[in-house]
């Protein structure tokens, strides 16, 4: 079953099949008109769902959500502490209809939170529990893409447990991972064979996509090891000049890892979302902020992206979604950023 | 991760089935009027509701919109804030200033749906015990109509791509 | 009408950076982007048209504000002065940045353009909602003006009023999802022409520590909103950003652009713009020289809901 043609109109039925044994998020557009992955059967229903298109949000949150309570401490009438860790979530989830940069961002994330010496127990015990199911792209999805400058592609299968090339009235299914090939044994029954012309059709997807055909944004990789000799550079003054150091590139990056932990009121240890834009990111004990002004800032963000993440884990991590781009306030853009280093 | 914030002690004060909500009202009053009038009314052996909380504060100019907010999320039912009549501030304006921009607090608060009641104010002189005692009659019995403060508390935690 | 101000807003441009020694020119470029200009040629690139969305005043107010510091001599350190492109509404925060005297009138050379509205991007080419009908498309301060003036319109309240005509608890279930839609990610404070300060009370993550702060200063450092993000202190976090507005909020609509997710942020504004006007009889930034509404106490005001 690892190769076979999924019906357009047998989706519906085929994500009540699988939330049958999980809990499944798919996009669906909310009341202001942003696309974001919501839990079928909670917020949304099966037939809001919207597959066509980029959704506004990445999916990281359900694996890594922006507050997590880690644990809860309480003081009882003898001053002793009782600390009671947080319970992972123990459900199974189903991730439907998501786009190949987003899967490769998880694949990142996968590097920086389990890849190392340590492991962070919260971000594996969610992740061990997420199957993706992907959608491969026909092409930029928007003028924003540029995933092949970073080293993905409209239809790359990395981070993805199952594939899906949409082949007209159809998606053509193909299991990636021994995960993905388990979790398509549910779907036998919504499942079909595919005819040759599919088999053509899907071919040209890929095909296209290997080609990096109808990209018009592009980072090439000579202005990206111009950023080895460009650090002190006061073009990142000039760049940043716009930058008013809010978070939004940084919460709508499929990447962007940074998280703060605090004790807050009511006795919660909260682990947060953190951007390295904001002020108190690397505010030392001392009072000294080694990054203090919004170059400093905008280009740690470039640097962290482009080159630190290569020297460590050997991939860039920017996955080329052009969310950053899309929703800058002031219209920044990454990929004329770098590609004008000097 | 759901019953965590469940547990979590905000001092909500339990009460029976059948048994009157007693609400918990923070009070913040000022040295100079509101607090002597609180004083009086306790010497003078006025009776009045055992719901508030006295914050002492050395003007009601000092009672800045974040302190109300803060009271409300941090549990209190209802905030009272009250200073002396204007004109006999000690420090001349403070409750003036205060008045324009708690006026407003209101205003917003209302707008946004939450119960404006939760939020009272009075001028309170440091002879008027009597008044004191009405006062915080009239704002527990407010906010006691109201229940408790469920707004200002987390429902349940947002997780996925909410 | 763009051809010809791009031409004015050049010329003039140029004109002042000869002879007032401009740092830069603050403008859009044709595609809207925010531009610093600081050679004859890069003002050749400046242009207004209606997808230049952003508000400029932030920009400026950075600019000259990171000017300002001391000698080693102890004396105050020259401000370059700097030139920006202001739309109406631009130029009301403008105004009451100068009234607040954060900016010097003479620090700043403003090139005032007429606007009849600019594109939401995310609309598909409609005017954004607050331009539809604007009370304010014609600049308030400026030294030239690049265009003709434009005819403005009553200052619609329409949906504020919808709100305030619906029950409390209708109120509550569309602030309550709205506040849950917010990820506070800060743009809508870090956009805000009028925000400024260095450390802001609402931002746990904004913190100014200088070297003689103590250990225990930073220690007892009061947290008013948590990092957590959830309804409750999305909502404090909401609510108390409008007391600060309270009076010096001009309603230019810049939090409502930048949010991420949309929000409809400036029914909040609108509102207190309103209130302010009801209950005070004020608004902002109506001239210049005027004092601020909360540091105007006033006998007369009514006691309202006071006990």
């Amino acid at each position: 079953m690892s190769k076979s043609i999924l019906r357009k109109d047998k989706v519906a039925e085929a994500l009540s099949a699988l939330g049958k044994q999980s809990v499944v998020y798919a996009p669906v557009k909310n009341k202001r008109g942003i696309v974001e992955y919501r839990e079928l059967g909670k917020s949304a229903s099966a037939a809001e769902i919207e597959l066509d298109g980029k959704p506004d949000t990445p999916p990281k949150a359900i694996i890594f959500p922006q507050t997590e309570v880690l644990l809860t401490y309480r003081k009882d009438k003898d001053g002793k502490f009782e600390v009671t860790p947080a319970r992972p979530d123990e459900r199974e989830k189903v991730i439907f209809g998501v786009r190949p940069c987003d899967a490769i961002g998880i694949a990142v994330m996968d590097k920086v939170f389990c890849g190392g010496k340590f492991t962070d127990p919260y971000y594996k015990a969610r992740r061990e529990k997420v199957t993706i199911f992907s959608i491969a792209c026909d092409g930029p999805m928007d003028s924003y893409c540029f995933c092949p400058s970073t080293g993905g592609s409209p239809a790359a299968t990395e981070g993805s447990d199952v594939m899906m090339y949409d082949v007209g009235d159809s998606y053509y299914v193909e299991g990636v991972t021994e995960k993905g090939k388990k979790a398509l044994e549910a779907l036998k029954g919504q499942l079909g064979k595919p005819s040759p012309e599919q088999e053509g059709r899907k071919e040209a997807i890929v095909e296209k996509a290997k080609s990096g055909e109808g990209f018009t944004r592009k980072i090439s990789a000579e202005s990206i090891a111009k950023l080895d000799n460009s650090f002190d550079s006061k073009y990142w003054d000039d760049v940043a000049r716009r930058c008013l150091s809010c978070g939004a590139c940084t919460y709508y990056c499929p990447t962007c890892h940074c998280f703060d932990i605090n004790d807050e009121k009511g006795g919660e240890r909260v682990r947060t979302w953190d951007s390295c834009q904001f002020g108190i990111f690397t505010m030392h004990t001392s009072g000294h902020n080694p990054r203090a002004v919004r170059a400093q800032k905008l280009r740690n963000r470039y640097y962290h992206k482009f080159k630190y993440s290569k020297d460590n884990i050997g991939r860039y991590l920017c996955v080329g979604c052009g969310r950053c781009i899309a929703l800058c306030p002031a219209s920044l853009d990454i990929t004329k950023a770098i590609s004008e280093v000097k | 991760m759901s019953a965590t914030h469940a547990e979590k002690g905000t001092g909500e004060i339990p009460c029976a089935e059948g048994e009157q909500f007693e609400p918990k009202i923070v009070a913040f009053l000022c040295n100079w009027c509101s607090y002597a009038g609180a004083d009086l009314a306790g010497v003078s052996r006025l009776q009045y509701p055992t719901n508030i909380r006295i914050v002492r504060v050395m003007c009601s100019g000092r009672i800045s919109p974040m302190l109300v907010l803060r009271a409300l999320k941090d549990g209190a039912d209802g905030v009272l804030v009250s200073g002396c009549h204007p004109g006999d501030c000690h420090y001349l304006k403070g409750n003036l200033y205060t008045r324009r921009n708690l006026q407003l607090l209101r205003s917003m608060i209302e707008y946004m749906g939450i119960e404006p009641d939760r939020f009272q104010m009075s001028w309170v002189s440091a002879s008027e015990g009597g008044k004191f005692a009405d006062v915080v009659k009239t704002t527990v019995e407010k906010v006691r109509k109201l229940g408790p403060n469920t707004k200002f508390k987390v429902k349940e935690e947002r997780e996925g791509g909410e | 009408m763009s051809d010809l101000s791009d031409e004015r807003i050049r010329e003039e441009a140029k004109k002042a950076l000869r002879e007032k020694g401009l740092k830069c020119v603050i403008g859009w470029s044709a595609e809207g982007t925010p531009t610093f200009a600081s050679t004859e040629e890069e003002i050749d690139r400046l242009s207004f048209n209606r997808s230049c969305v952003n508000n400029l005043v932030p920009y400026l107010t950075y600019e000259i504000r990171s000017q300002r510091g001391k000698t080693r001599d102890g004396k105050d350190k020259v401000v370059v002065p700097v030139g920006v492109v202001v739309r109406g509404c631009d130029s009301k925060a403008l105004l009451l940045l100068l009234n607040e005297k954060i900016l010097a009138r003479n620090e700043v050379f403003i090139i005032g353009v007429p606007c009849s509205g600019v594109v939401d991007p995310r609309a598909g080419g409609a005017l954004f909602r607050k331009c539809v009908k604007c009370a304010m498309r014609n600049p308030v301060v400026f030294d030239v003006l690049a265009s003709e003036t434009v005819q403005e319109d009553e200052k619609d309240y329409s949906e504020v009023e919808a709100i305030e005509r619906m029950s409390q608890e209708e109120r509550w279930a569309l602030w309550e999802e709205i506040l849950g839609d917010c990820i506070r990610c800060h743009a809508c404070k870090r956009s805000c022409p009028v925000c400024y300060c260095d450390e802001c009370l609402l931002d746990p993550t904004d913190v100014a520590i200088k070297p003689d702060t103590t250990a225990e200063e930073k220690a007892h450092r009061p947290l008013w909103v948590e990092r957590s993000v959830n309804v409750p202190e999305n909502l404090v976090y909401h609510l108390a950003r409008l007391p600060h507005l309270v009076g010096r909020c001009v309603d230019c609509g810049e939090c409502e652009r930048v949010c991420p997710r949309r929000l409809p942020l400036r029914l909040l504004t609108t509102k207190l713009e309103k209130d302010v006007k009801e209950i005070f009889d004020y608004e902002a930034a109506k001239e210049e020289g005027q004092k601020p509404l909360i540091a105007m106490s006033c006998m007369e005001d009514e006691n309202g809901f006071i006990m």
